[in-house]
């Protein structure tokens, strides 16, 4: 059953233990609808198993979370139509056309005919005329956004990206970000956006959080950092800041 | 129902697609082929030297019944073929069993896939209806090339009995072939490099399929002489019988390595239903079946065994276990 309608994702005590690793400690989190959330961390911090768990693809090792309302556990599968995930560095299938890689992954979202559906996520990206090539033959960029397509085909509320634009040159990084922006705000999908680029952070993020050796160290909405840290030059000088704290 | 046969016709569709498998297949058939028409063509003088044995008695005025006719079994011939499909239809089990989980977990699809509203068990369920039809097809046709070859080579009519334990030949097949997919399936997935779990898989490959029966053979000591020992010593079965009762520790422990390779149980069982086995030569089904009971439960536990496994193996997602 749903719990809060604020809420779109909520962690509570959210702790994950790979043997004697401790991944992530007692995470509490909270990202209301309609956020663009950027999920800040260095590498091993634990971003990408905080999204595998709310994802359901992992289990916590204790503690637990909601994604729209149900439980990641308990209420799996009614967590995983409502969420949209493009993972790191996901390459597709790259012998399958584009057309061919939607419409299996539609399919697998319960889509029976998913021809309309592919040509109006196709057109909302401006990605027309591009479905019948094989993914083979695309750019990083063009892959990303096959990748976005794949992840909002069947509508969902919220949406995990797991490093974006990790790989992708300034204009992708420029599109990717326009899609991000468009996604939010035309469509009304809240997003949840691990990264390493601050300035991407800045241009397209509406709120901050910030994952320290598996311990969530900073959350606040990027106007608010923006005025609480005004001494600082840059997003990365405060980013800096709230680490070394 | 419908998103596992999305995902299983997605996996017909890729391995059809796929270099290494075709190659694979195209090795198996041309061997096949060549093993059974020369099988068949042998099949075929030896009938054509009867008749023409019997053509000379009827023309001395003797009657063609002072020699009795040979006893033909057609199904003998595919003693060749069960070798093959021991070895490469294994072979062909670790490929697709490989390229089946290697291609997701290569391109990080796998967690795309899993975080897709199905249900636990859709995904191992659809990669194993997949790859299933298409071992089935692969067996269907290798069977029908030979039903066609031992026919038009060599002249032969197999009656319903002899169609009917080729029928259960390939059921073992079938489950042979499969628990090496789903054993493989199941390395891939819980190991964190893909080349570590394909050199696993042909070491366990080379210990049930070669090593395990060879050491078996090698201790059989009716194996030292070509021909048998005890037949070349002239020596009844029973006596046989009575001597093998003296070594009957030594027995055991052959019996154990050997029965310890799924290779060999499906050997043994293919070479009952075909009759390659003397013994079992014009025995009905049931009693070949019944007699290797034991052989059936056995392959059929490897490959139920390495199916949980490979389910299991997706539930757990613990290969998903990694930091980032």
């Amino acid at each position: 059953m749903p719990k809060s309608d604020k809420f779109v994702i909520e962690a509570h005590s959210l702790t994950k233990k790979y043997k004697d690793f401790t991944a992530l400690s007692d995470l509490n989190l909270e990202v209301e609808k309609g956020e663009i959330f950027g999920f800040l961390g260095h590498n091993g911090a634990g971003k990408t198993t905080t999204v595998n768990i709310l994802t359901t693809l992992l289990e916590p090792t204790s503690g637990n979370a909601s994604v729209c309302g149900f439980d990641t556990q308990k209420d799996s599968l009614e967590v995983r139509k409502r969420i949209g995930y493009l993972p790191e560095n996901v390459k597709f299938y790259e012998d399958l056309t584009a057309f061919e890689n939607l419409e299996f992954f539609a399919k697998l979202s319960g889509i029976r005919e998913p021809k309309d559906k592919i040509e109006e996520v196709l057109d909302f990206l401006d990605f027309k005329g591009f479905e019948n090539k094989k993914l083979g033959e695309f750019s990083k960029g063009m892959r990303q956004r096959i990748g976005i397509a794949q992840a909002i085909i069947h509508d969902p509320e919220v949406l995990f990206l797991d490093e974006p634009t990790s790989g992708l040159d300034p204009m992708g990084i420029k599109n990717l970000r326009e899609v991000i922006i468009e996604l939010n705000k035309k469509k009304g999908i809240t997003i949840f956006m691990n990264t390493h680029l601050l300035s991407e952070v800045a241009k397209t993020c509406t709120t901050i959080g910030v994952l320290n050796h598996g311990k969530l160290i900073y959350k606040d909405s990027l106007p608010n950092t923006l005025k609480k840290f005004k001494d600082e030059v840059s997003l990365e000088e405060i980013y800096l800041n709230i680490e070394s704290k | 129902m419908q998103k596992i046969i999305t995902i299983a016709g997605k996996e017909y569709q890729d391995s059809t697609r796929n270099k290494l498998f075709l190659i694979l297949l195209a090795f198996l058939f041309v061997l096949t082929v060549t093993s059974i028409a020369v099988a068949s063509s042998d099949f075929q003088s030896k009938v054509v030297e009867y008749n023409k044995s019997v053509q000379i008695l009827s023309s001395l005025g003797k009657s063609g019944e002072t020699i009795s006719a040979p006893q033909f079994f057609p199904l003998k011939m595919l003693r060749g073929v069960m070798d093959y499909l021991e070895i490469i239809g294994a072979i062909i089990g670790i490929i697709l069993g490989y390229l089946s989980i290697a291609k997701e977990k290569g391109k990080n699809t796998l967690q795309l896939l899993l975080s897709r509203p199905l249900g636990k068990f859709d995904i191992a369920s659809g990669k194993f209806l997949g790859n299933s039809l298409l071992v089935l097809s692969v067996l269907a046709i290798e069977a029908f090339t030979t039903y066609f070859i031992m026919w038009s080579v060599g002249g032969a009519q197999l009656s319903l009995v002899e169609i009917a334990k080729l029928g259960f030949v390939l059921l073992a097949s079938y489950f042979y072939v499969m628990f090496f997919f789903c054993f493989t399936s199941v390395l891939v997935l819980k190991f964190r490099s893909l080349p570590n779990a394909l050199i696993v898989s042909f070491v366990v490959w080379l210990i049930f399929v070669l090593i395990i029966p060879q050491i078996g053979d090698t201790m059989d000591p009716d194996n030292q002489i070509p021909g048998g020992f005890f037949k070349s010593m002239s020596i009844a079965k029973p006596q046989e019988k009575e001597i093998m009762a003296r070594f009957k520790t030594y027995e055991t422990v052959r019996n154990a390595v050997e029965e310890s390779s799924v290779t060999k149980h499906y050997e043994r069982l293919s070479f009952a239903l075909l009759g390659i086995k003397d013994e079992y030569n014009g025995k009905s089904v049931g009693y070949v079946l019944k007699d290797r009971w034991n052989d059936w439960v056995w392959v059929a536990a490897f490959f139920g065994i390495a199916l949980f496994l490979e389910y299991f193996a997706f539930r757990k997602r613990s290969f998903l276990n990694k930091t980032d």
